[in-house]
């Protein structure tokens, strides 16, 4: 499906080529999607912001288990958050306490916490025997940790990659929410997007810079020439005058990222924006050569404009939860689409040509 | 004697005036949130008050609380753990009417003495009075708990309406009301969190300051509700019950 745009090209809307409703019982109501992980088999993983838990279902969408509770205890959410699987390990944010809880799959029992730096975490990825963790340090502490290593036998973290040059340039007051570091690894490579810049970056899985690659912006924000501004924190002054849209209105966050079989790489992007206080996003998926020759930009997601959905990237499928009213009932639904090149105009085009 | 004579508990846990936090980045950033107009707003012009010293966090032991025309001054005067004492119920920063401060103060002694609740009434602060929602709600039931949010801030994804809205599906005597009405869009974000109101105020004559919320003791900031337990307030509510069928 293809419909105009302002720019003259023409959006590209992903269709889905699965959909199901959640089942959520009285006991289990989804409030407020937070992050979503899916397992090998289908089933997957939610975080609910609202009822601050994580819960597990079926690829049918029937819940299987909790995961936590709302509290201050050991595995205890007061912002329940990302959510990642390694193994039989579930592992949540909580990044209200800064704490990684790590839940037993089967049981839902907690297994540990693991103390997280930084504010929040957005991106995980493992060999098996380490992980590697993109988040947002505490910028405004002094503390510019974007992606660590994770052993995670021994629970030790260590700094790999520090936030990128432009955010000590405004230190020491960076508006930090936009240092988000996603990733995927494969084969001791690491391929990082930081938030506010418009480059994959790619890195041994020591953090030694092997390339930058740019990303091609055909119909979603970008990210804006003048970074500065976008990343110094508002004064307490200009506040008060200032619209969401101004601050994050200005450009596109990274959502996802993953690495199709065929070694391409997918990257999903949201414009965010709000409505008197409910904030949506718009989702871009963009897919890119590892050189950079070739790319697959900008092809929308269809997503509720009811809420900001959840995003995770399985093997060659995006899954997307949301919500939706359907006369006047609240339904939480997960959609998968397929990740491939339909729709790029029946080829792949390189980023000098057009893109 | 039924329990239902002697203790009337009625607390207005109320959440009014804060901006929205719709996103966690937003909240994330601690110092400033969106607005309902879609401006960015201030901590500090959103909610952060000072509170009497006795209600922040302080473990409150039991008092006496005998006559319902007793001093509420005297009467609610306690200890904290180090024996220090405490006189909460003056009229303090927020301007609460001394009939609520009384009504804080008895259920922070109840709780901190759940094994032998003391009872006793007092008189209604007069918007409760003046609100026929909770005037039905007090007269209907010996202990109520009713917890009343401005619309905007049902949208804080740390917020504990949530976690209130089960308990009362497991039909405890929580009470779950609107200051006002919603506007649309507030009306599709409640429906998507699937949080049943029991009422909407219609009389809105609250007093200002209501913005700070009470749980079992403590006032607790609404954009920390999501920490706040409930349990004592539950403790509460179960002792009464009990007390209530053992007479």
């Amino acid at each position: 499906m293809a419909c105009g745009d302002t720019t003259g090209n023409e959006v590209v809307l992903l269709e889905p080529t699965r959909e199901i409703f959640l089942d959520e019982p009285d006991s289990l109501p989804v409030g407020m999607p937070g992050y979503l992980a899916v397992a090998g088999n289908g089933a997957f993983y939610l975080s609910d912001a609202m009822n601050h838990r994580v819960v597990s279902y079926d690829p049918r969408g029937t819940p299987r288990g909790t995961f936590g509770r709302a509290g201050r205890g050991p595995g205890e959410f007061t912002g329940a958050g990302f959510v990642a699987l390694f193994g039989d390990t579930l592992a949540a944010m909580d990044h209200a306490s800064r704490q990684m809880f790590l839940f037993d799959r089967r049981t839902g029992d907690l297994v540990r916490s693991v103390g997280m730096p930084g504010h929040q975490l957005y991106s995980a990825a493992t060999d098996g025997g380490t992980a590697w963790l993109g988040l947002i340090g505490a910028l405004d502490q002094g503390d510019f940790r974007a992606v660590v290593k994770w052993n995670l036998a021994t629970d030790s973290l260590e700094t790999l990659l520090q936030a990128p040059a432009e955010y000590y340039a405004v230190s020491p007051s960076p508006l930090w929410i936009f240092a988000s570091a996603y990733l995927t690894e494969w084969n001791d490579t690491l391929a990082v997007l930081f938030g506010a810049r418009n480059t994959l970056e790619l890195f041994t899985s020591d953090g030694t810079l092997l390339s930058i690659v740019e990303l091609p912006v055909l119909h979603r924000r970008g990210v804006p020439e003048d970074r500065k501004r976008v990343l110094t924190r508002p004064t307490a002054k200009e506040i008060p005058t200032l619209t969401y849209e101004a601050v994050q209105g200005s450009l596109s966050s990274p959502r996802a990222i993953g690495r199709l079989p065929d070694g391409t790489i997918a990257v999903v992007h949201a414009d965010q924006t709000a409505e008197r206080g409910k904030v949506t996003a718009q989702l871009w998926l963009t897919l890119l050569s590892l050189d950079g020759r070739w790319s697959c930009a900008d092809r929308q997601v269809p997503a509720s404009s009811e809420g900001r959905p959840a995003v995770a990237m399985l093997r060659d499928s995006l899954y997307v939860v949301d919500q939706v009213l359907l006369d006047n009932d609240a339904r939480t639904r997960l959609r998968v689409f397929p990740i491939d090149d339909r729709g790029c105009a029946g080829s792949w085009n390189t980023p000098e040509g057009g893109s | 004697m039924r329990v239902s004579r002697f203790f009337l508990a009625v607390t207005v846990l109320a959440v009014l005036g804060f901006g929205a936090t719709p996103t966690q980045e937003a909240n994330a950033e601690g110092d400033w949130r969106i607005r309902d107009d879609g401006l960015l707003g201030t901590a500090s012009s959103a909610a952060v008050r000072m509170v009497p010293r006795c209600f922040r966090g302080a473990r409150v032991r039991s008092s006496r609380l005998s006559s319902s025309k007793a001093d509420p001054e005297r009467r609610l005067a306690t200890h904290d753990e180090e024996g220090q004492e405490m006189t909460c119920c003056g009229d303090g920063p927020l301007g609460f009417p001394k009939g609520l401060l009384a009504a804080l103060c008895l259920l922070s002694s109840a709780v901190a003495s759940c094994n032998s609740v003391d009872v006793t009434e007092f008189d209604l602060p007069a918007w409760v009075e003046g609100s026929p929602e909770l005037a039905r709600l007090v007269k209907a039931h010996d202990t109520v708990v009713v917890l009343l949010y401005s619309p905007e801030a049902c949208f804080s994804c740390g917020g504990g309406m949530a976690r209130w809205g089960k308990l009362k599906k497991e039909g405890r005597q929580i009470h779950l009301g609107l200051t006002r009405q919603p506007t649309s869009v507030e009306d599709r974000r409640l429906k998507l969190a699937k949080v049943q109101f029991d009422f909407v105020l219609s009389n809105r004559s609250l007093p200002e300051a209501m913005d700070l919320l009470f749980i079992a003791g403590s006032l607790v900031r609404a954009d920390t509700l999501a920490g706040a337990r409930p349990r004592s307030i539950l403790e509460l509510l179960d002792t009464t019950e009990e007390y209530g069928e053992s007479r």
